[in-house]
């Protein structure tokens, strides 16, 4: 159970259950990316777990991120907890912060988080269980896509 | 001497519950020994060379290929060698797709009908889907009940419907489908039936004369044996007439500069290439214990129900236990099911989770996925015990204070 619960911390579990950020409708979505709005979808065939990401943009800097998804607990949290972290920030912090959380992930449980990632650190846990690291990565790497893909 | 003692994994995992037997079983004992002694001492090709040992071990290819035959109540000549379930239905698909004769009892057309049960694994419905894409025939589905088991097949049946593939036993639902039945509607319509045997093989003796099955598949691995290795059945007629898709060394009488090779009879015609000897050879073990089990299920299958009365547990598949076999898939509502499995591992209970390759079920149960547990025949009551605690642990676990 040690190895449960440093797997599940409390953050992540409560993360889970109030996920910041979810919606049950992207309103536009998908069908109006513009100079303001990005959207991108992920989708992790092993469990078939889907998410939908729409990232609402002033300038560079980013206004409000809202998803939509049904995810295990890990994929849940780290949703949530990179949304209260990216929302305020410009577009560079956020694929900076994005670097930071896959350098966690990458480091098989040994790498210390940066402390930007405040709550996200939690998921260093995460990283000594190779089969669910791409669950604390699907939100993050479909941010990553939204912001790339913005404007186009 | 316990069954559990036969199978030397779990004397290295003594406290494991090891409920993932539907996607691979351990393997017997006598199976390693066989494969072991057999590479160490007697390795050699078989039916390419004619010094002893080479005979003999092509003797004792063919001898398996006897035995598997005669656990399925077919001939020898009607069991086809592969590299697994999975290869043997893309052999059948492929090799339909070759069938250049419209008259072919075998031959696949435009508007012409395949017809799969929802509950196909994707080694079933994946083949069979490029088939019908090449072809422009057109794919279907059986109807399901509530509960997932396949229905209204009369209804469905046609006289466009070539093909009705429908699974002896699903790997999700753990119910037994009423294939004799359906095999006895399709056949009057002139369609041929193909079952996956999979999660039968490992659960009864499944005839397939008796069942009117005209192709069948199953493997290896989920039957105590080595992993790489499967099998198609071809009832005779059919399989003479069904031409090869895999070409090479091993399957051909003689080959010309000018002229189409000439291909030998089935089922060797279908054998291209080195077979997967050592691993068929160390087979032979677990089709002896297969054909001479005793094994009633019923008492696990019914406490593995009491799943189905923990709360916010719903199971996907039938709750009786008739016609079932020990093979559970559960959702914990408002818990994903890697978080569920994940808790199961940390508590030493190995159980699926994810879409099981059966998608199009999870889609018709409204699931993207689910857990499963499923048990074998040296499966102990322990295990399910522990699993059925831990069931009611997870909800408590992951929804604290709601």
């Amino acid at each position: 159970m040690e190895d449960l619960s440093n797997l599940y911390q409390e953050v992540i579990l409560e993360a889970a259950k109030d996920a910041h950020g979810r919606k049950e409708d992207l309103e536009g979505g998908a069908l109006a990316p513009s100079s303001h709005c990005a959207y991108a979808s992920g989708f992790n065939p092993s469990c078939g777990d889907e998410v939908e990401i729409k990232v609402e943009t002033d300038g560079e800097a980013i206004k409000e991120v809202s998803w939509k998804g049904e995810g295990c607990a890990i994929c849940t949290a780290s949703l949530s907890i990179m949304t209260d972290l990216v929302e305020g920030k410009s577009r560079q912090e956020a694929l900076s912060l994005y670097k930071d959380f896959l350098g966690l992930m990458n480091g098989r449980g040994a790498a210390e988080a940066p402390e930007r990632l405040k709550d996200a650190a939690a998921f260093k846990g995460v990283a000594k269980f190779p089969m669910r690291i791409k669950c604390a990565l699907l939100g993050w790497t479909t941010l990553k896509e939204a912001l790339g893909g913005e404007g186009k | 001497m316990s069954i559990r003692s036969l199978f030397p994994f779990f004397l290295a995992n003594p406290d494991l519950a090891y409920l993932d037997s539907a996607a691979t079983s351990q393997k017997l004992g006598a199976v390693i020994e066989k494969e072991r002694i057999f590479s160490s001492a007697f390795n050699a090709p078989i039916r390419r060379s004619t010094y002893s040992l080479a005979f003999e071990a092509t003797e004792e290819f063919e001898n398996v290929r006897g035995k598997i035959a005669a656990l399925l109540g077919a001939k020898a000549e009607e069991i086809v060698f592969s590299s697994s379930a999975t290869g043997a239905f893309n052999l059948l698909a492929n090799s339909l797709g070759y069938v250049e004769d419209p008259q072919s009892p075998l031959f696949i057309g435009e508007g012409d009908e395949i017809l799969l049960s929802r509950s196909e694994h994707n080694s079933v419905l994946l083949p069979f889907q490029e088939l019908a894409r090449r072809r422009r025939a057109d794919l279907k589905f059986l109807p399901m009940t509530e509960e997932g088991e396949v229905c209204g097949w009369e209804e469905a049946i046609g006289e466009k419907t070539k093909i009705v593939a429908v699974s002896r036993l699903s790997n999700v639902t753990g119910a037994f489908a009423p294939v004799g039945k359906i095999a006895k509607a399709a056949h009057g319509a002139g369609a041929l039936v193909v079952s996956d045997l999979c999660q039968a093989a490992a659960h009864e003796r499944t005839d397939v004369k008796a069942l009117g099955i005209d192709f069948a598949a199953f493997s290896a691995h989920k039957v105590f044996g080595p992993t790489g290795l499967g099998f198609l059945y071809g009832a005779k007629p059919l399989l003479d007439l069904l031409p090869p898709s895999l070409f090479g060394g091993g399957m051909v009488e003689s080959a010309w500069e000018g002229k189409r090779a000439v291909y030998k009879k089935a089922p060797w015609k279908f054998e291209a290439g080195t077979q997967p000897v050592s691993q068929a050879i160390a087979l032979g073990p677990a089709i002896d214990f297969l054909k001479n089990r005793e094994h009633d299920e019923g008492l696990f299958t019914r406490r593995l129900l009491e799943a189905a009365s923990i709360p916010g547990v719903k199971i996907l598949g039938p709750l009786s236990p008739e016609n079932r076999a020990p093979i559970l898939s559960f959702v914990v509502e408002g818990v994903h099911p890697h978080d569920v499995a994940q808790f199961m591992d940390a508590n030493g209970i190995a159980v699926r989770s994810g879409h099981q390759c059966a998608q199009i079920l999870h889609r018709a149960f409204g699931y993207p996925s689910s857990a499963r547990a499923s048990l074998s025949i040296y499966s102990e009551m322990w295990e399910v015990d522990r699993f059925l605690d831990l069931l009611s642990g997870v909800r408590p676990y992951f929804l604290k204070g709601e």
